[in-house]
Formats: structure tokens, C-alpha cells, sequence
């Protein structure tokens, strides 16, 4: 299930030219982050994907099925866990299996709830988890439906730094039981160099791609060794030529307004 | 340690057992104590308690009617009419609230209408209701009905309106129908609004049980209240207001009753022990 992004663009109604001319391809089980600084319309591009936007020019296709809503085989996580309050831990997740017979779907439910570790949260109510778990359970709504590729929308930044790198380990796990293909958007260098495959940099105004570094770490990923440094200092220069005021190709000449320590 | 935590925890929060029957019983102090107040003071010969009848008086009008079975025809008689007025006026308010919300094209069809009747008081409605349904029951009961509507359309449409938009993206991306979006998200969410609006519609209809009633009528609280007038007997009208006042109360809280398995999920400020 290949998704490809072909020549993608964006504009708003107010005339805000969000994306031009994205194109992409991700391979199955491939697992994609997109960073850059607020506004280069990284999101946007996962809601086009998603199919809850769509584009002003281009398509998103997925195995050549055009995306005009959202698509059965293609699941999202957003920042926010977004479970429905009056839904216990249980039927959150099963949410979207409500047309299986009610057998499979207890079984899924309580297998994936089992995956993400909250077995004994089934019965609560979504108030009374923390915001890891919330997040976790938004995590298995997404993973019970199976789908072939799975987005998240900066899906950790809310939680606190223990949390984060325990749910990043975590993600990568439950992404080796079925290896869906993730698209992941991020401002967090480590969650890239810690998930990717390939880690794609955008810039804003219009928003497009403007660099694609390969990590070709072995998983587990060592956050102390050498090698994760050295790509993490890859996208950091890249992420900082991305955020240079001036176009390189005015003239040739460009002078960064901004360091490196202050690209998002 | 887990198991053992939470234990003592309840241990400590359990209220004291006076405390459980107290709190309810607080309420009661301002009214039983202004009555037996009144009752000591006619009783003392400080007032005769013609015009404001004493509590005993008005129990033994209460009696009385009870005896010959008045009391229960006209309760019964209003009580019914607010139940089917109150009933097809939440049913109307609530498919057109719900439809109205959800779809922009029907809000902006129906809505301006609507909002113009709304503003109309609906006791004006009166007369056109004899002319058209007769001075009989269905008069009466579409008067009620029509009160009961506008608070509970009203209710259920700014409250879909108000939906987190988030939380409505959760149904699209689960693909959900029209109808399914409406039933399995829109409704949901608003539910606690929802038992407001019913609430403060059912106020309404006892409202307009009166108005109703006042209209001509030979049976029913409303009636009642006419008749203690016209024949000078404040006592009974005292009954008919506090008949009115115990049922009211009565179906109010059989609505919050009813509600609170469905609402056990909100996570609010009033729900703090």
C-alpha cells in the first residue's frame, strides 16, 4: 500500500497558500516524520492525507485510490487523546468497530487495550486517566481498526519528557506487531531521529519539503551514541537552513537571521 | 497497597451519619418553620387567617377534597395534560433542534421562522387554538406542547452548534453517516444541556397547564384555583398552589432521576461530593 502525495497544494479561503507542490511517496511499513517550524503547513499535509481537508491542487492516493474523505485503512492520532467523555476506556476504543459482531469486537478491544497496557482501565471513564494514558488509548482506537497507515499529528508534544520517550519506545513496539506505515509530524528532533526511516524538512511560506535526511539506525535506537548524534545534528542544520529569511535563490548569497537553537 | 489506599480514603471522605439525612433535611427548615410560625400565630388570635389560611386549614381542605375524590381528578386531569404536551413538544423540539444543528441548510430554512413564533407570548396563541382545536383537551394540551418546544429546540440546537468541533473530526474519521453522527456523537455531547432544556421545558409546561386551564375548564388544578376564587375559599386555592408545587417538584426530579445514569460520565464541579 504505497501512499503517494502528488504535487499537493493548499490555499485557504483567506488566500493563505498553506502547501505547493509536495509531492511524496512512503512505502509500506515505512515510517515517515515530517518537522519543521510552526506554520509550514506539516499538519495540513496530514489532514490532506487524512482526508479530513482536502487540496487546493494535486491528490493524495493511496495504492492509486484517490483520498476524498477518510479513507477505512487509514487511521489518525491527533495532539489531543479526543476520546469521547461518556464512552468508557472499553467503547472508546472500540468506537470503530460498531458494525463487527459485539464478540470480535470485545475481543480486538480488550487485545489492543491489552497491547497498550491499560487492560485494567477498560471500565473507566476517559476523565479519570492521566494524559499518557489518554493518549495511549487514542493510540489503540487508531490500532484496532488495523489501518495500513497510520497518521499522528504531533501526537506526544503534549505530554511531559518521561512520558514522551516512553510512548515513542511504545509506538515502536505496537508498530512491529502489524508495521503499518506511519506519517508522523513533530517538533521534537529526538521523536524524529528516535521513529524515522526518513525524516522529511519543511518550510513555510508557501509550506514544501525542503530537505530528506535517510536515518539508517538500527532499532532499538542508543539516544547516547555517536550516530544518533550526528543525525540528529543532520536535521538540526537542515532545520536551520529552513528557516533562512531569504530565498537561496535570490541572489545567491544568504545570511541565516536566525540560529539554530531557535528554529521552531 | 493499592486496594488499601482507596479504603481509607472512603473511610475518611463517608459522611457522618446525622450529616447524610441532614443536608436534605436543611432544605425543609425555611418553609416547615415559616408554616407552623403562621399556625402559631392564628392559633395565638394575632391574625383570624381568613384571607392567608394556617397549615391546619389548609390540610383539612386538602382532606376534604381527598375524600370526595376531587383531589385526585384534578391532579390527574393536569397531570396528564402537562405529560402529553410535554411529551410531543420535547419530541418536536428535539427532532428539530437535532436537525436544524446539524445541518446549516435547515437552520437557515426554519430557523428565522421559528425564532419569529418564539417571539410571540405564547398565551396570545389562545384564542386561535379555541377557534381552531375547540375549547376541549386538544387546545389545551398543544398551548402546553408549544411551550415545551421552543426551550428544548432551542437547548438541543446551540448545544449541537457548540459541539467541540474535535470532537465531531473523531466521528468523521470513523466515517460515520449523517444520522450515525448525530446519534452516536451530537447527542451524546450535548446530553447534559439537554436535560437543562428539558427541565426548564417541563417548568414550562406547568406554566401553561395554568393558562390552559384558566381558559375554561371543568377539571384540573387550574380549575381549581378559579373555583377557590369565585367562591371565596383561599384555602383551597393555597391547595391547588402547593398541589402544583409538590408535582412540579415531583417531575423535575423524576427527570433528574431518569438522567443521572446517563450523565455519569461528566467530570464537573457540581459532582464533587
Amino acid at each position: 500500500m504505497t501512499l503517494a502525495i502528488n504535487h499537493v497544494g493548499k490555499t485557504y479561503a483567506n488566500t493563505v497558500r498553506a502547501l505547493d507542490g509536495v509531492s511524496l511517496n512512503v512505502e509500506p511499513g515505512e515510517i515517515v516524520v515530517l518537522v519543521g517550524g510552526s506554520g509550514c503547513g506539516k499538519s495540513t499535509l496530514l489532514r490532506l492525507v487524512s482526508g479530513l481537508d482536502h487540496p487546493t491542487q494535486g491528490a493524495v492516493a493511496l495504492e492509486g485510490d484517490t483520498i476524498v474523505s477518510p479513507h477505512e485503512r487509514i487511521g489518525i492520532v491527533f495532539q489531543e487523546p479526543r476520546l469521547l467523555p461518556w464512552l468508557t476506556v472499553a467503547d472508546n476504543v472500540g468506537f470503530g468497530l460498531a458494525d463487527r459482531p459485539k464478540a470480535e469486537r470485545a475481543e480486538r478491544v480488550a487485545r489492543q487495550l491489552d497491547r497498550v497496557g491499560l487492560a485494567e482501565k477498560a471500565n473507566v471513564w476517559p476523565r479519570e486517566l492521566s494524559g499518557g494514558q489518554a493518549q495511549r488509548v487514542a493510540l489503540a482506537r487508531a490500532l484496532v481498526m488495523r489501518p495500513e497507515v497510520l497518521l499522528l499529528d504531533e501526537p506526544f508534544s503534549a505530554l511531559d519528557a518521561f512520558t514522551r520517550v516512553d510512548l515513542q519506545d511504545h509506538l515502536l513496539d505496537l508498530w512491529a506487531d502489524g508495521k503499518p506505515t506511519l506519517v508522523v509530524v513533530t517538533h521534537d528532533v529526538d521523536e524524529a531521529i528516535v521513529l524515522a526511516d526518513r525524516v522529511l524538512v519543511m518550510r513555510p511560506a508557501p509550506g514544501r519539503i525542503c530537505a530528506e535526511i535517510d536515518i539508517a539506525l538500527p532499532r532499538p535506537r542508543d539516544r547516547q551514541s555517536a550516530a544518533y548524534d550526528f543525525a540528529k545534528r543532520r536535521v538540526m542544520a537542515a532545520l536551520d537552513r529552513s528557516l533562512e529569511r531569504k530565498a537561496i535563490t535570490d541572489d545567491g548569497e544568504t545570511k541565516s537571521e536566525t540560529g539554530a537553537a531557535m528554529w521552531w | 497497597m493499592t486496594i488499601a489506599e482507596p479504603s481509607a480514603a472512603t473511610a475518611q471522605n463517608a459522611p457522618h451519619p446525622l450529616a447524610r439525612f441532614g443536608r436534605p433535611l436543611l432544605g425543609l427548615v425555611l418553609p416547615v418553620g415559616l408554616a407552623l410560625a403562621w399556625e402559631i400565630a392564628v392559633r395565638m388570635g394575632l391574625s383570624d387567617g381568613r384571607l392567608v389560611p394556617p397549615p391546619s386549614r389548609v390540610y383539612q381542605e386538602f382532606a376534604e377534597l381527598a375524600q370526595a375524590g376531587e383531589l385526585q381528578r384534578h391532579l390527574i386531569a393536569t397531570l396528564l395534560r402537562v405529560l402529553v404536551g410535554f411529551g410531543l413538544g420535547t419530541i418536536a423540539g428535539t427532532l428539530l433542534g437535532a436537525i436544524a444543528g446539524y445541518s446549516a441548510i435547515v437552520r437557515r430554512l426554519i430557523d428565522p421562522t421559528l425564532q419569529g413564533l418564539r417571539a410571540v407570548p405564547s398565551i396570545a396563541w389562545i384564542p386561535l387554538f379555541i377557534l381552531w382545536l375547540g375549547i376541549f383537551e386538544t387546545s389545551k394540551v398543544a398551548l402546553i406542547a408549544i411551550g415545551v418546544f421552543f426551550p428544548i429546540y432551542l437547548g438541543v440546537m446551540g448545544a449541537i452548534l457548540s459541539v467541540d468541533r474535535k470532537i465531531v473530526e473523531v466521528g468523521r474519521v470513523f466515517r460515520l453517516s449523517g444520522p450515525a453522527l448525530v446519534w452516536r456523537i451530537l447527542l451524546p455531547a450535548v446530553l447534559p444541556e439537554y436535560v437543562v432544556s428539558l427541565r426548564s421545558g417541563l417548568g414550562l409546561g406547568w406554566m401553561f397547564v395554568i393558562a390552559a386551564e384558566f381558559m375554561g375548564a371543568s377539571e384540573g388544578l387550574g380549575y381549581l384555583l378559579i373555583d377557590g376564587q369565585q367562591l371565596g375559599k383561599p384555602s383551597e386555592i393555597v391547595a391547588a398552589i402547593l398541589a402544583f408545587a409538590v408535582l412540579g417538584k415531583l417531575t423535575d426530579w423524576i427527570v433528574v432521576l431518569v438522567s443521572a445514569p446517563f450523565l455519569r460520565w461528566e467530570d464537573r464541579f457540581g459532582a464533587r461530593a
